[in-house]
């Protein structure tokens, strides 16, 4: 599955990345990953999966913040074309960010959003 | 005997023999035609006499190009693209490709042929065929 690709691409950069929920205690940086696919159907059968994916990271410094984001952004850029696990992913698109600041645990947070898609599950 | 459900992937469409590369959706329309006569049997009253039908296909789907190995087995959008600008005309055969499920067959010409593509989703096309009266017959899948 695709969340196996993004858990190995992310936790390269930030150790500490999860799929779906992190550990409430855990030192910043980390990251969460969550996926949700919908299958693409032709009169041949199914022909691919399209992939809603979301990154969130979290750190406490912006300026490292911002450099986890661009290298995350490449590296899952750099998974077009590659089969991962089994996972046979034909095209990243990365779709946008959104920063933000968590006010009561005073950590910056930046979710990034990508479409994938892939001839496999 | 127990119904059958047909569902929207057993109807499908092929141009020629051959399927059509990344078709999604198809679409059949017939439209049969009438003539209205006034006979003196029928009192005064006109009534709408068969003459003919019309028959009209229609298909979309992804811009995927077929495989080398699939020139024998498939179109595609490109090899529509250029049927569409010579205007042959081409056995079709539309229905549930199972042997001995009902199908429609005969000639047709392509009368319209679309594609759009954005930037960054797949590619579609957009194509539609008309059947030269008179050829279409309804039979089943051998």
């Amino acid at each position: 599955m695709i969340s196996e690709a993004l858990q190995t691409t992310l936790a390269g950069i930030i150790p500490n990345t999860f799929y779906v929920m992190g550990d409430e205690k855990i030192p910043a940086p980390y990251c969460v990953h969550r996926e949700v696919s919908t299958p693409f159907r032709q009169k041949a059968g199914l022909s691919h999966y399209e992939w809603t994916v979301e990154i969130v990271i979290i750190d406490d410094s912006p300026d490292t913040l911002e450099t986890y984001v661009n290298s995350i952004i490449t590296a899952v850029e750099a998974l077009a074309g590659t089969t991962v696990s089994g996972t046979i992913i034909t095209s990243v698109y990365f779709e946008g960010n959104e920063p933000d600041f968590d006010t009561e645990d005073k950590l910056y947070t930046n979710i990034l959003r990508f479409t994938i898609e892939t001839s496999n599950r | 005997m127990a119904e059958t459900v047909v569902k929207g992937y057993m109807l499908n469409l092929k141009w020629g023999t051959k399927l059509i590369k990344g078709l999604i959706t198809t679409g059949l329309k017939i439209k049969p035609n009438y003539e209205e006569v006034l006979l003196k049997s029928s009192s005064g009253v006109p009534v709408d006499e068969f003459i003919d039908f019309d028959t009209e296909f229609t298909g979309s789907g992804q811009t995927i190009e077929r495989d080398t190995g699939e020139s024998s087995t498939h179109e595609d959008f490109e090899t529509l693209r250029e049927a569409a600008s010579v205007g042959a005309t081409v056995a079709f055969v539309y229905g549930r490709f199972t042997t001995g499920e009902k199908i429609v067959s005969g000639n047709a010409k392509i009368q319209d042929y679309s594609e759009d593509a954005n930037s960054k989703d797949r590619g579609s096309y957009t194509v539609s065929f008309k059947a030269v009266r008179g050829s279409v017959t309804f039979g089943t899948y051998t």
